[in-house]
């Protein structure tokens, strides 16, 4: 076993993880501040002659029928406003552009087919992408590690179901049953995603961890643990899931990859996310038909294309640092 | 050898009977019916009358296990039932979309092959020079860019989008064809096959290369190669003569895990080039709940899976005979 600060310093060396590190920070840094790089109010404002304090965020009532827009309009000599990078909305519809306009200075990345600030959209997407994709893997990564930890500790008939499990499961074709299910429950939505694709996935970790269960239950230092008495939960959680670790958070990371691909996939069908909430593969979902409005596809698919590449560069990144034997290898 | 078949071929019944019932259950027991109310969501008693008619009709308020029995044991004899929107069979629906995603899976396949093993063996060859470098990064490129995007883009640049107008976008056969011969016919169906049999290759390049790359470092450095070389042949004879043949082998298993997807296609791209394939197949039968269609599809996949992962490993038991004795023994 390497100590943690070697496993860190072979990774940053790795330029490709250093990229990765920087985008996938960028992503979660939009999708944290995303009301205040872009929102349909103000940051801070003082309109009538009253103070506003983070409306975008609070939204009080006697700003509620305004945008920043039609708040310029009606600003009187001592009133002012700071508004946010990109000052649309992600629902908010433009009046004054045409559906699908191309970028221009009022909209950097142009509009969408109900005349939505692309680039708006798409900072508010980025909540949705990175919020399934972390959920569904913490939700596959608990159910795979679970049961390949007992299915590799307890051995017998607990092994032959998981292991049973696992092999109908992966029989099972994924995609088509994902869509399916997305597609048949009325109300799906992000939650619905995102527990249909940890409920799935789960199979590669359980195979995973089941062998390196399997294989850290022979070594030495558990059948002492035995020797001293230990119950099988200590055992199983503070000897053997510590050192299984690595191969979980490399196969974590490029989950996260997956997930977000599969998201961007299925609200592209139109089977993901709803209308009203912005996503990448929803806005990509608004360019079928409308192939000539390049913006709509360019730009929310880079987003897509770069976290993605960031999370595969960033779990390959990992995998070579935990284990050197690996270097190159496939999966 | 045939034990192993034959204890391998029992196995795959339970697997089978978990697949579908998983599927079935989750299908019907996923909240919302088909139905025949249309869009304005109106529902008059004589529709409401007529609707509990059909359900009875199709046998929907049957209870769920009883209707499973009743899928499964018509499924064993080959009738997957009929579209509840058509009334037409699903094996007529499958025979009329399989061959539209057959000829772009196969292509994609063949291409997938013939470009990935000689990289692979380049790659492997020459191992951490920049060469190795520059392909394996492309590749991953490719591989991380998501099919939709890319599709997309072909066809906003070549597909008449906001640029060029070079290739067809829609379908696999342009509308002006009814007259024309064998010659302008193919001509015809290839220009329609371009775009998304690209999109259908070049995701897979990055793993297959890879995994032929890995195969051929296991072989060069075998004892018998380099006794090859000791002996004074060159590189090339080496490779080509010596080491190639044995590298292919691992990649012949890798074959058997594409058998599902050979049938089932893809939903994104055949949605994209409005091919009327499987995958459009599905994807219009999840839009209107038409479960026969879905639990037909699905089940064919799940079927040619369980062969696939079957035809792997007799393959590596046939390859390998270390396997074999192993195998029998355990």
């Amino acid at each position: 076993m390497k100590g943690k600060r070697d496993t860190w310093s072979a990774m940053k060396s790795r330029r490709g993880a250093r990229w990765g590190v920087a985008v996938l920070a960028t992503v979660c840094g939009v999708a944290l501040l995303s009301d205040f790089i872009a929102s349909d109010k103000p940051i801070l404002a003082r309109i009538d002659g009253k103070l506003y304090v983070l409306p975008n965020l609070f939204t009080p009532v006697g700003l509620r029928p305004y945008t920043i827009n039609t708040l310029i309009e009606r600003m009187g000599k001592t009133d002012w406003l700071i508004a946010p990078l990109v000052s649309w909305g992600a629902n908010e519809q433009d009046k004054g552009t045409a559906p699908l306009a191309p970028p221009s200075s009022r909209h950097w990345l142009g509009t969408d087919t109900a005349r939505r600030d692309v680039l708006a959209r798409m900072v508010h997407g980025s909540r949705v992408s990175l919020l399934v994709g972390l959920a569904s893997v913490s939700i596959f990564i608990t159910i795979g590690t679970l049961l390949g930890l007992l299915a590799g500790f307890f051995g017998g008939w607990v092994d032959v179901i998981v292991s049973r499990t696992v092999e109908t499961v992966m029989t099972i074709p994924v995609f088509f049953l994902i869509l399916a299910v997305m597609g048949i429950i009325e109300s799906a939505g992000i939650g619905t995603m995102m527990v249909v694709i940890g409920l799935v996935y789960w199979t590669r970790v359980a195979r995973l961890v089941r062998v390196e269960t399997l294989k850290l239950r022979q070594l030495g230092f558990i059948e002492a643990a035995t020797a001293l008495g230990y119950s099988n939960r200590r055992i199983l959680l503070v000897h053997i899931l510590p050192n299984a670790l690595g191969p979980i958070l490399v196969a974590a990371t490029f989950g996260v990859a997956a997930s977000i691909m599969m998201e961007a996939s299925l609200s592209f069908l139109g089977f993901g996310t709803p209308d009203a909430t912005a996503s990448w593969g929803g806005l990509l979902r608004g360019a079928m038909g409308n192939f000539h409005a390049w913006w709509l596809i360019l730009f929310p698919g880079l987003a897509v294309f770069a976290t993605v590449t960031s999370c595969n560069v960033l779990g390959e990144a990992m995998r070579d640092s935990f284990d050197p034997h690996l270097r190159h290898e496939v999966e | 050898m045939r034990f192993l078949v034959g204890r391998r071929l029992l196995q795959l019944v339970p697997t089978f009977l978990g697949v579908t019932l998983l599927t079935f259950f989750l299908l019907r027991l996923a909240p919302g019916a088909p139905s025949l109310v249309g869009d304005d969501g109106i529902v008059t008693p004589a529709v409401q009358a007529s609707l509990e008619a059909w359900r009875e009709l199709k046998g929907l308020n049957q209870p769920l296990w009883a209707q499973y029995i009743n899928w499964l044991s018509r499924f064993v004899r080959f009738d997957f039932g009929s579209s509840l929107i058509d009334e037409r069979p699903v094996r007529t629906l499958i025979v009329e979309a399989l061959p539209r995603t057959l000829v772009l899976t196969v292509l994609a396949l063949i291409f997938t092959y013939t470009l990935s093993i000689p990289l692979g063996i380049h790659s492997a060859i020459h191992r951490g020079q920049r060469s190795d470098r520059i392909i394996s990064g492309v590749l991953f490129i490719l591989y991380s860019m998501p099919s939709f995007w890319v599709a997309l883009l072909l066809v906003v640049v070549l597909g008449g989008g906001a640029w060029f107008d070079l290739f067809p976008i829609v379908g696999l056969r342009s509308s002006n064809m009814e007259g024309a011969g064998f010659f302008v016919r193919s001509i015809d169906l290839i220009w329609h096959l371009v775009l998304p049999v690209f999109c259908l290759t070049y995701p897979s390049l990055a793993r297959t290369s890879r995994f032929q790359r890995s195969a051929m470092l296991d072989v060069i450095r075998q004892d018998y190669i380099r006794t090859a070389r000791a002996k004074g042949l060159t590189e090339r004879t080496v490779i080509l003569r010596h080491a190639l043949k044995n590298s292919l082998l691992p990649i012949l298993t890798l074959l058997s895990t594409d058998l599902p997807w050979i049938l089932g296609g893809s939903v994104i791209v055949e949605r994209i080039f409005a091919i009327r394939g499987m995958g459009m197949l599905t994807f219009e039968a999840i839009l209107r709940r038409d479960y026969p269609v879905i639990m037909g599809v699905t089940s064919l996949v799940a079927i040619l899976t369980m062969v696939g992962v079957l035809l792997g490993d007799l393959a590596y038991a046939w390859i390998d005979p270390r396997i074999r004795f192993e195998r029998t023994q355990g």
